[in-house]
């Protein structure tokens, strides 16, 4: 036990997230579930598809079209930049092709699910604790994201679908439900779009499981405790910190009351404690949270009623609190007090019809477009309710609230005025009515403009798409298929978007929606989505070609791959399991493609699918790579990448490297010159002559070969290594240079062969300076000397020298006049 | 408008993010392949690709709808095999022995579900005047009063065995 509580002793946080507690009484830091990163390849979990797909599709709907918006989804949590973790699509798998799979990985699986299930996530765990860098956790061996295979009713470009995959998906990952409307919250109070489809809430709660080191930097946080009676710490508070019409993050309490909420941005905050909204139809728990355990597994106690409140005791909002970087503001307490019924008020939804279609949640438009507010929830319909806004951006005028005429008995409409500081964003609504208060976060957003509306789809021809419609503007954006084509240019007069449509099947039909950057789109207000084809021909999977089909279990090995069509951010490729991981490809042409496979050990025997994913063309070859118990040599190098000129080190696993038996190590297939072994390291001259971009190694050791392997090349950067004045003086901050001093500066990196009288710009805080001399020094340094001018300012300046066009790294140069 | 009704109909309906969809009681009985009373207790964990799938075992007492059946195996995702446990928020848990009324779907596969996991369930208990109730009550495992030391609850749906054979009578002959 002593060593269970040292493992805990360094969690702190509570968030949503899948939680045990390994002591009873006291030290409530909460242990989460999740990816152990350390047992993940460069931090990336992958996902793989089963290749079954849904069985029974709306009538233009399709497999491709699935995975594009799964992927979608997948790379909404992988590219927060304030997490560690990464998922990458591994490929099309066949059903239950991964049960062995040693490497924790995201199976996403499609099932015949009963009547009144649309989808759901599990996390596959063992009983074990263990210690990272961020505190004690149980490590997820595995996820499954389980979809219907019946997707007629809800089909996969609609909002429904992609942001149920998103959810999921977090999930997946380690998040419970959150009560903050943001991706993780349960689908009635989700106020996510599209283009928007996860909030700060949903950023910090992964940041939290999965943190950079500086996830935290420039960004504040609040503790406190809530409390009942007297001084009993209330555990499955929410506690939530709201910037009026801002971000919005919340965190459940610790058992005994306590909480804190982290990655809260600089600024004012009203926060507030709610307790779980009452279980629902179809759920096991106050909003299906499973409820934390302590280390017997036995379930907490928690979750108790009490009357919602703001800091520090009242029911409207009006003492924020100030955030500051780096600072947590603590003792930020709440004493509540307990109910013996749930609040009456509660899991609201706002719709508003822009179109002849509801929209969740409702948009407020400030050009006076149709406002129809209606909503609908527990409590809403009593009289007396009363509604108002976290900000002053709008309000509910008086008899503002009444029944809504089509559905009396269950929804009421409610009017709104914009007040006098009415912007486009995000409001916060509070509803009361005696002693109830429910805050619904993000319950309206005031946009300007209209929902654009897509008029007419034509192809132009292979590859571009003319794009006409109302509501565009400049910034509007065009997906097929969950996929952004790109924008060649708009012309606002006839509404006109020229876009340029990822590669697909000739004759598929994409799914065409239009964003606007105000989180709209055009399934506002036309939820069928609109249509073109598939226009660019793409070689079909047999057109595809591996340079390797067997790799041996246990290695790292280049394969390359020839094709047509290849880009950069297009096209995935992956072989459908965990154990196979595409850990990084690069595309020197568009037929052909680079890429470094890793084969976990313990596999041998196994063979797998190849898939390759191009734009919204998918297609896969089944048992495309065997996997050998061969032992091979395989190779890696440290670094990310090797540097032209200079020397690199490359790894030599599983070949016997002697000083007896000669050595040949090639880049891009040219000899390089061996400077030093040690062990199994190998350290060599990289050739200055390697252009930008990816080489493959080789190496061989007598008759023994190694696995090749593809590298990034790059070129060194130029950068100023001293800077002194007159016969050497060095300028530093206590040694200024001075006005009219003569300075030499050595400049490493720039090309050896100059001509005579290279070009050559040098700035002084935006200051033209004229060189005096310029040379070749010894070191392979080019020495340059100037005259500080009277006119530069004093203090730090950059210092910013372009050689023949090659930029020197910035400098900052400490000037005085005297 | 009827238009814009149906769509906002079809939006309110939409429950939680695991994700299900809020089924009435004439839906459940229209959808569901048999509708059954009995005991139920867990019989095995099996792994069904990358579900795990708890198996139980439905003493049948009593059929209200779909083929006449003594025991049914009855699915649930998530559980135990070994030392590998799969959780599944909104999957619900029954003591062995339980005695339930059931709504219950047989997918194409042949495995059998139950309606919208919790929602196609209804426990079975006797009201004060000795009357059979069959009750939908939410659960609220763990989550206890503090002072009164009794769990909340949520209303959920209350019919005694006649009324509830009377309505599925109704369900199925419409």
């Amino acid at each position: 036990m002593a060593g269970i509580a040292m493992l805990v002793s360094s969690a702190s946080f509570g968030y949503y997230h899948f939680v045990r507690y390994a002591l009873g009484s006291s030290a409530y830091s909460s242990i989460p579930e999740k990816f152990d990163l350390s047992a993940l390849p460069n931090n990336t979990v992958t996902y793989q598809i089963a290749e079954s797909g849904p069985s029974n599709y709306a009538a233009t709907d399709g497999f491709a079209a699935v995975v594009s918006q799964i992927r979608g989804a997948a790379k909404v949590w992988s590219e927060i930049e304030t997490s560690e973790l990464r998922l990458q699509f591994g490929g099309v798998t066949p059903k239950g092709a991964n049960q062995n799979a040693q490497t924790p990985s995201i199976d996403v699986v499609f099932e015949e699910l009963p009547p009144g299930l649309n989808g759901y996530s599990g996390r596959t765990v063992r009983n074990d604790i263990v210690s990272g860098s961020s505190g004690a956790f149980v490590p997820i061996q595995r996820s499954v994201v389980v979809l219907a295979t019946d997707i007629a009713s809800r089909p996969s470009w609609t909002e429904r679908y992609f942001l149920t995959a998103v959810h999921e998906f977090g999930h997946a990952l380690g998040l419970q439900h959150s009560f903050v409307s943001g991706a993780m919250a349960t689908e009635i109070t989700r106020a996510t779009t599209k283009i928007r489809p996860i909030f700060p809430d949903d950023v910090v709660g992964l940041s939290l499981l999965y943190p950079t080191r500086s996830f935290r930097e420039g960004l504040g946080s609040v503790s406190g405790r809530v409390t009942a009676g007297r001084d009993e710490g209330m555990g499955l508070a929410s506690v939530v910190a709201v910037s009026p019409g801002g971000a919005v993050i919340g965190t459940l309490t610790h058992p005994d009351g306590t909480y804190r909420i982290e990655g809260l941005l600089p600024g004012q905050y009203f926060l507030y404690a709610h307790p779980l909204p009452p279980t629902l139809q179809g759920e096991v728990t106050p909003g299906n949270v499973i409820l934390p355990v302590d280390g017997a597994g036995r379930v907490m106690p928690g979750g108790q009623q009490f009357d919602t409140v703001f800091y520090p005791a009242s029911r409207v909002p009006f003492a924020a609190i100030r955030v500051d970087a780096n600072q947590t503001v603590g003792s930020i307490n709440f004493s509540v007090t307990r109910r013996n019924a749930p609040t009456a008020i509660h899991s609201v939804q706002t719709y508003s019809y822009p179109g002849q279609v509801a929209v969740k949640p409702a948009h407020l438009y400030t050009s006076g477009a149709r406002n129809l507010v209606v909503m609908g929830g527990s409590g809403v319909m009593q009289s007396g309710l009363q509604i108002s806004a976290i900000s002053g951006a709008v309000s509910v005028p008086p008899n503002g609230i009444r029944p809504y005429a089509s559905a009396p008995d269950s929804f009421i409409q409610t009017d709104f005025q914009f007040g006098q500081f009415a912007g486009e964003g995000p409001i916060h609504l509070i509803f009361s009515r005696n002693n109830d208060l429910y805050v619904l976060p993000y319950g309206l957003r005031v946009v300007e403009r209209q929902a654009p509306q897509i008029t007419n789809v034509a192809r132009v021809d292979a590859t571009d798409v003319v794009v006409t419609g109302n509501g565009f503007t400049p910034s509007t954006r065009v997906a097929f298929d969950g996929v952004l084509g790109t924008v060649r240019s708009f012309d606002e007069e006839s509404g006109r978007l020229m876009v340029t449509a990822p590669v697909a099947t000739p004759g598929a039909t994409l799914h065409v929606v239009a964003f606007g950057s105000d989180g709209q789109s055009s399934l506002f207000m036309q939820p069928a989505a609109n249509l073109a084809t598939g226009g660019a021909e793409l070689a079909s999977a047999n057109g595809v070609t591996l340079s390797a089909s067997t790799l041996p279990a246990g290695t790292e090995s280049m394969i390359e791959i020839t094709g047509s069509n290849f880009a950069e951010g297009s096209t995935s490729i992956g072989f459908g399991s965990p154990d196979i991981e595409v850990r990084r490809v690069w595309f020197p042409s568009p037929n052909r493609a680079l890429a470094n496979v890793w084969v976990a050990s313990g596999v041998a025997g196994n063979s797998y699918s190849f898939t390759i994913l191009n734009g919204l063309r998918l297609s896969t070859q089944p048992g495309a790579l065997q996997i050998s118990s061969a032992r091979t040599g395989w190779l890696n190098v440290s670094g990310a990448a090797l540097i032209a000129g200079t020397t690199a080190t490359v790894n030599v696993n599983g070949l016997t490297i002697s000083g007896l038996t000669p050595l040949q190590l090639t880049v891009n297939d040219q000899p390089v010159q061996v400077v030093g072994v040690n062990g199994s390291n190998v350290t060599f001259a990289v050739p200055r002559s390697l252009a930008n971009g990816v080489a493959v190694l080789r190496f061989q050791s007598g008759g023994d070969a190694a696995l090749p392997l593809a590298v990034t090349v790059t070129q060194p950067q130029a950068m100023i290594v001293s800077v002194t004045a007159g016969f050497g003086t060095p300028i530093t901050s206590d040694r200024p240079a001075r006005y009219g001093e003569l300075m030499n500066l050595l400049v490493a990196g720039l090309p050896e062969s100059l001509p005579q009288q290279p070009k050559v710009s040098l700035t002084i805080g935006g200051i033209e300076h004229r060189l005096l001399t310029i040379s070749p020094s010894a070191g392979g340094f080019l020495q340059l000397q100037f005259t500080i001018q009277t006119v530069v300012p004093q203090g730090t300046q950059p210092m910013v020298v372009t050689v023949e066009g090659v930029s020197v790294s910035p400098y900052s140069l400490h000037v005085r006049a005297f | 408008m009827k238009y814009v009704l149906t769509i906002l109909a079809a939006l309110a309906t939409t429950l939680t993010g695991t994700t299900l969809e809020k089924l009435s009681f004439d839906e459940m009985v229209a959808k569901s392949t048999q509708i059954v009373r009995g005991r139920i207790a867990l019989s095995n964990v099996r792994q069904h690709g990358a579900i795990f799938y708890s198996h139980y075992t439905v003493q049948v007492s009593e059929q209200y709808k779909g083929p006449t059946a003594r025991i049914i195996d009855v699915v649930l995702p998530g559980g135990t095999i070994g030392r590998n446990q799969q959780t599944i928020s909104g999957v619900p848990t029954f003591p062995a022995g339980s005695e339930l009324v059931l709504f219950l779907w047989t997918s194409k596969s042949g495995l059998t579900h139950i309606i919208g996991l919790s929602q196609g369930v209804f426990q079975v208990s006797k009201d004060a005047s000795g009357q059979t109730v069959f009750s939908r009550e939410a659960i609220h495992e763990g989550l206890i009063d503090g002072r009164t030391g009794r769990t909340a609850t949520d209303g959920g749906m209350r019919l005694t065995a006649t009324e509830f054979s009377s309505r599925v009578r109704q369900g199925v002959t419409k």
